[in-house]
This record gives structure tokens, sequence and C-alpha cells, in this order.
């Protein structure tokens, strides 16, 4: 599979990833989308660890597996805590502070 | 390179195909029966499994769960990082081994200070 | 059995994560459970571990690290401990020490279990640690996240206030989604270094070598990635516009590590900016002009929302925006002595910054937050030495000579005029002067406004908020006043990351 082809489909994971944080409302949805574009990167890693036939970019995949997993944990445990306080996960609900 | 996948697709688009035009077709020559004057026998399931036991299916999971589900995850993927070592272990040697055993300890670590805070108690 | 290890390189960390981990144990095993009412709970232990972690390891770097002969890269280039890290290793663990004392009487009137907020201090100390020592996208990646979800904890360490939780979620949200865009960078530019410049590493130097060997030719995407990774740096100093979070993080998060977050993370978010694009890579990937931009909209916008503010820590959340743009001054100009300026100023910052945390601490008391500027009237007659650092803190802020905050602007600013950027420059000063008018804020609050009808309280005198208000004032005025002596020391420091 040609380098260009991975590479369109890793930006346009990453582009709906994106879009996913600045559109949704649900935190558990923008946390998703969070998801989508770390694995739109590991994708553009390993793809270009394929072609050039070298191994950094797949350790660099290793580690973003990982500390991705931990973030959803500690964004998992935050949100369980708002939702104990507010009752909502919706991005609507913040409206303690302003300014 | 790709082209010897062509029958693969072909078959994939036949079978979509052949799917959309059956369903197509019984949308259009079946009889549609009219809710208000078909007996209510005619909406429920025929040899195709039982009335559903309640409407709504969808339970709430206690929040229990979910801190076992975190643990898990984090303790599970955790050993992504150790295939890289497995990989290699003969050329790292002691080295690899000791390593290694640092390594765990920092998650024994975290599981002691899970467990002595009560984040494996059920109840 | 690999080669190039040289563990000595990285004691300090080693060090500072062996406390963090003894102190998570401890915690765990004399604490487990929560507190219970009436027992006696281990947080003085666990303070003075990690206090004292903190302080052996910078002590370690002055006395061993600093002029240690051979090697100073380690790990195939993975970790490199050269004299301009260890520079923000030395603020980073000030500023966590000072932050650790402080947080110690404000968690116990909340009875709060302060094992876990020890240990999350050091672990995000030590992640800040292989940060700024970062050679390579791996050690830089893990180090920023190592750096991050601890902090993002201590945001909503107050699990039962909305504007703790609410703090830690906006924090989470846009701290990973930075990290996500900056990650991208890293992947195109690591194609690039692969695919242009024949070796594939996620190494740093290579990078920039071949970057700056094909200056005329630059592909889209290398000139994207860099766009990319400078984006989520600028999230990480809380640069306008990627500003947004910092003021309802800063005022929704416990006040103690405020104080942490807002020194330590903006000094090693400089310091990483300065390792990837110091120098003339921001002209040749031709996001200088972007830079200039954004360090002017971040003057203008830190220090003009910190006039309308009537929230203390939101002033100051707006005031640390302000900062950032002064050290992007310096970043963009990029020279030497710039450089050196960045290093001086992320001192300076600290230091000010962590003394006046140190009196919101002081003056906090049960059921009485200090937060709003009424929350401090009189309180500097009825306690004149507290006043007084106030008023030093926000002098030195402002850039009074001869405290240590005006040299800051002042090194950052000549050398920024000596590479013909006059313009930010004047804009830079007319922004320092804005902000003497917020900064006087407070100071009339605690000395000149009559307290009709309100009782002034009087506070007990607490012993490690007091330590810390006298040390960080010591160093408002001797680091001014000494400048000249050290000034080169610094730019040894700065020659390290240059060769």
């Amino acid at each position: 599979m040609p380098l260009d082809h991975l590479l369109i489909v890793a930006f346009v994971l990453f582009v709906v990833g994106a879009a996913g944080v600045m559109v949704r409302r649900n935190l558990i949805v923008v946390l998703m989308s969070i998801e989508l574009m770390l694995n739109a990167v590991n994708l553009a890693f390993v793809s270009f660890s394929r072609q050039m036939v070298d191994h950094d970019g797949q350790v660099m995949v290793l580690m973003i597996f990982v500390v991705a997993a931990v973030e959803v944990a500690i964004g998992m445990a935050i949100l369980v805590n708002m939702y104990r306080q507010k009752r909502s996960l919706s991005v609507d609900v913040f409206h303690s502070m302003r300014g | 390179m790709s082209a010897q996948y062509l029958p693969v697709l072909f078959a994939f688009m036949g079978a979509i195909g052949f799917m959309a035009v059956m369903l197509g077709l019984n949308h259009l020559l079946g009889p549609k029966p009219k809710a208000a004057l078909t007996p209510a026998v005619k909406f429920e399931p025929f040899e195709c499994g039982v009335p559903a036991l309640q409407r709504d299916n969808r339970r709430r999971i206690s929040v229990k769960y979910y801190l076992v589900a975190i643990l898990f995850v984090m303790f599970d993927l955790e050993a992504v990082l150790l295939y890289p070592w497995a990989v290699l272990y003969r050329e790292l040697g002691l080295f690899g081994l000791v390593e290694l055993v640092v390594f765990l300890i920092s998650l024994v670590v975290g599981l002691i200070y899970a467990w002595r805070k009560g984040a494996l108690e059920w109840q | 059995m690999p080669t190039d290890l040289h563990f000595s390189l990285m004691i300090p960390e080693l060090v500072v994560l062996g406390s963090a981990v003894l102190v998570l144990l401890l915690d765990a095993v004399l604490h487990g459970g929560g507190p219970r009412p009436g027992e006696e709970d281990p947080r003085d232990t666990t303070l003075a571990l990690s206090v004292v972690g903190c302080v052996v390891a910078a002590a370690w770097i002055p006395a061993v690290l600093w002029n240690i002969e051979g090697p100073r890269s380690s790990f195939n280039g993975l970790f490199v401990a050269d004299r301009f890290s260890l520079f923000f290793k030395l603020v980073v663990l000030v500023g966590a020490a000072l932050s650790l004392l402080l947080s110690d009487s404000w968690l116990r009137r909340r009875r709060l279990s302060s094992g876990a907020a020890h240990a999350l201090v050091l672990f995000a100390t030590s992640g800040m640690m292989y940060m700024v020592s970062a050679g390579d996208m791996v050690t830089l990646f893990l180090g920023l996240e190592v750096m991050s979800i601890p902090v993002y904890c201590l945001a909503a360490l107050l699990r039962w206030e909305d504007r703790s939780v609410e703090a830690g979620v906006k924090y989470l949200v846009l701290g990973a989604f930075a990290t996500a865009i900056m990650l991208f960078g890293f992947a195109l530019l690591y194609g690039y270094q692969g695919l242009v410049g024949g070796v594939a590493t996620t190494q740093l130097e290579p990078l920039q070598t071949t970057l700056m060997a094909n200056a005329e030719a630059l592909p889209l995407y290398a000139r994207a990635g860099g766009l990319l990774v400078l984006i989520g740096l600028l999230f990480k100093i809380s640069a306008a516009p990627f500003h947004m979070w910092t003021p309802d993080v800063y005022e929704g998060a416990p006040l103690p590590f405020v104080a942490f977050m807002s020194v330590a993370v903006k000094a090693t978010a400089a310091a990483v900016l300065l390792r990837v694009f110091g120098g003339p890579l921001l002209a040749v990937l031709g996001l200088d002009g972007m830079l200039w931009v954004v360090a002017a909209f971040t003057m203008v916008v830190g220090n003009f929302m910190a006039l309308v503010q009537d929230n203390v820590k939101r002033m100051l959340a707006y005031s640390s925006i302000a900062h950032g743009g002064y050290i992007l001054v310096g970043v963009l100009a990029g020279s030497a002595e710039a450089q050196a300026g960045v290093l001086y100023y992320a001192l300076a910052y600290t230091v000010g910054n962590v003394a006046a945390f140190a009196v919101l601490v002081y003056l906090s008391r049960q059921g009485h937050e200090a937060e709003r500027f009424s929350d401090l009237q009189g309180l500097g007659a009825r306690h004149p030495l507290v006043g007084g650092v106030m008023v030093l803190a926000m002098l030195s802020l402002t850039g009074i000579p001869p405290l240590v905050g005006f040299f800051g602007k002042f090194v950052i600013f000549k050398a920024a005029v000596a590479q013909g950027y006059v313009g930010l420059t004047i804009l830079a000063l007319l922004t320092s002067a804005v902000s003497f008018a917020y900064y006087l804020r407070p100071v009339i609050a605690l000395f000149m406004r009559p307290t009709v009808g309100c009782e002034v309280a009087v506070i007990p005198v607490n012993r490690r908020v007091a330590l810390c208000m006298g040390l960080t004032s010591l160093a408002i005025c001797a680091l001014g006043v000494f400048s000249e002596s050290y000034l080169g020391w610094l730019s040894s420091a700065v020659l390290a990351l240059a060769g």
C-alpha cells in the first residue's frame, strides 16, 4: 500500500477527531475524539516507520498507546466525579466561572 | 498488486447488490399493513425469537464496575511494553531482566496503592 | 547489553521519582482507606520526604552535574543533561519544593489526604525534568504526559467542589487535545527526517540539522509539522489565542497547586520551545511571523484582561498569560542573549509568582479563601510583613528595578531590540506599564482600603508558609541585586544549547 494513501487516511482521521473535539457537547464523545486523533498519529507513525524500515516510529506508537490508556483512565475518573457533581456530562453545564 | 483482490471486491459488491435488490423489491411489492386495521398478533415475532421481556433493555450498570474497568485497562495495557523486551530478551540478557523487574515493581507499587486505598473492595 | 548508558546523569530525576514512589507507599500503608477522625496522619512524614527529595535533587545539580566531565547525553541521545536543562531542572525543583511547603497547611485545613497530592507534585516534577532533558520525541512526549497527567489530577483534587472538577475537566480535555496536535506534528517531522534526511530517527538534533540543511526547499508537510508542534507547545505555555483554559483552571484548582502549575509548567514549556525551535529554526520553518503575532496578542490579551478581574487568582492567571508573552519575545529573538534572558525570566517569574501565591495561602483560613480583592481588605495593616511580601512580589512581577523581575524583562527586551524586533519591544514595554495598574490592586486592597463594618481577622502564624514567603522575598531581592554576577553563568547554560 503506498505511503500517500495511508497518510491521507491518517489525516482524515485526525481532522475528524479534531472536529469532534470542537463540535460535540458530550464529554465522553470528546474524549473518544481525542483517542481518534491519537490513533491517527499512530497510523502516521507506523506508515512512515514501515516505509523507511525503522523501529523508532513503532516505539513511539507503543508509548502513545500506553499514555492514551492512562489519559482515558484519568479522564473517566474525573468525568465520573463531574457526573456526581452536576448530573450531566455535557459541556453546556460549565458556567461556574466566567470572565 | 492489488489487482488480485478484485474478485473479492466483486463478490462484496454482488452480495451488497443482491441484498439491496431483495429488500427494495420487498419494500415496493410487499403488502403494507396499516397499523390501525391489523390485529396485534401480526406485529409479533414469527419463528425468529420471543417477545422482549421488557420494553427498555438498557439497564444501568453499577458504577462500581468502572473502577475495576479502569484498573484493568491500565494494568492490561502496560503489558504492551513487555513486547519489545520479549523480542530482544536474548540480546539484552541480565540487564534487560533487571530493567524488566524494575518496571514490574513500579506496577506492583501501583497495585499496592490501589489495594490499600480500597479500590479492590467490592461493596 | 546496550551501550551508552549513563544513569549518573539522571540522578536528580531518579531521586525525585524514588521519593514520589516512597511517598505513595507511605501514604497507602500508613493511611489506607482515607483519613479517620482522631487519627494522626502521616502527612508530616510525606511532606518532609517530598521536600527533602526535591532539595537533594536540586543540590545535586550545582554540586555534581553542572561541572561534570565526559558525555552529557545518554541512552543514545534520548536524554541530554546539558547545562541548559540543568538550569530549568533547578527552577522546576525550586517551584515544586516551595509549592509543597505552601500546600501543607492548606490541605490540612481541608482535612485532605496529602500523601497523594505530594506524590502527584513529585511525579509531575519528574516529568518536567525529563521533558527539559529530552533529546528525542519519545522522551519529550513521555515527559510531557508524566507532567500533564498528575497536573490534571491536582486541578481536580477538590472532587466535591464544582469549580475544581470543572477546572480538571477543562485542563484534561484541552491538554490532551494539544498533545494530540503536537504528536501529529512530530509524526510528520519524523517522516520528513526519514524521507529527506536519509536516517529515520525520532531524535531532535538530526531533524534540526536536516531542516536547516534544506531550508531553501521545505515541503509543505514539514512546515505543517513544525506548525503543529509549535501550536501544541503554545497551548502548554498558554499563549493567546490558546489560553482559554488558563483562567478557569487557575480559578478552580487548589491554590497552592496553582502556584506550582503556573510557574513550573510554564518554565518547562519555555525550555522545550527553546530546545526545539531555538535559534534560526523558527525563521527557516516560516513560523517567526506567526510567533510575532502570537506574542503580541498574548501580551495584550493577558495584560488587559487582568485589569478587569475581581478575583485575585484570575488576575494572576491573566498576568501569567502576559508573562508567557514576554517569554515568547525572548524565544522569537532567538539570539544567545535572548535565550539567556528567557532562562533568567523563568527564574524571576517563579520566585515572584510563588511569593504572591504564598501570601494568598497565608491569608486564607478556615472557610475563608483569600480569593477576591475584597477578601484582602485591611489585612496588610494588621500583618505588615505579609503585606510587604505582596508588595515585593507585585513590584518584581511589574519589573521595577532593582528586583529580579526587572532584569528578566531588561535582558529579553535588549536582546529583542538587538535582533530588530523594535515594534514588539515597544508593545511589550507599553503592556508592562499597563500591568502596573493591576499589580497595584492587591497592594491597595491590603493597605489602603478602609474596612468599614468588617472585622479584620488575626491570622495565626504559619511557619511553613512564612518560610516560603521569606525565601522567595529574599530571592526576589538578592537575585535582582546580584544579577550581574550570574548572568554569565546563564550564558554558559545557553551555549550548551547552541553547541
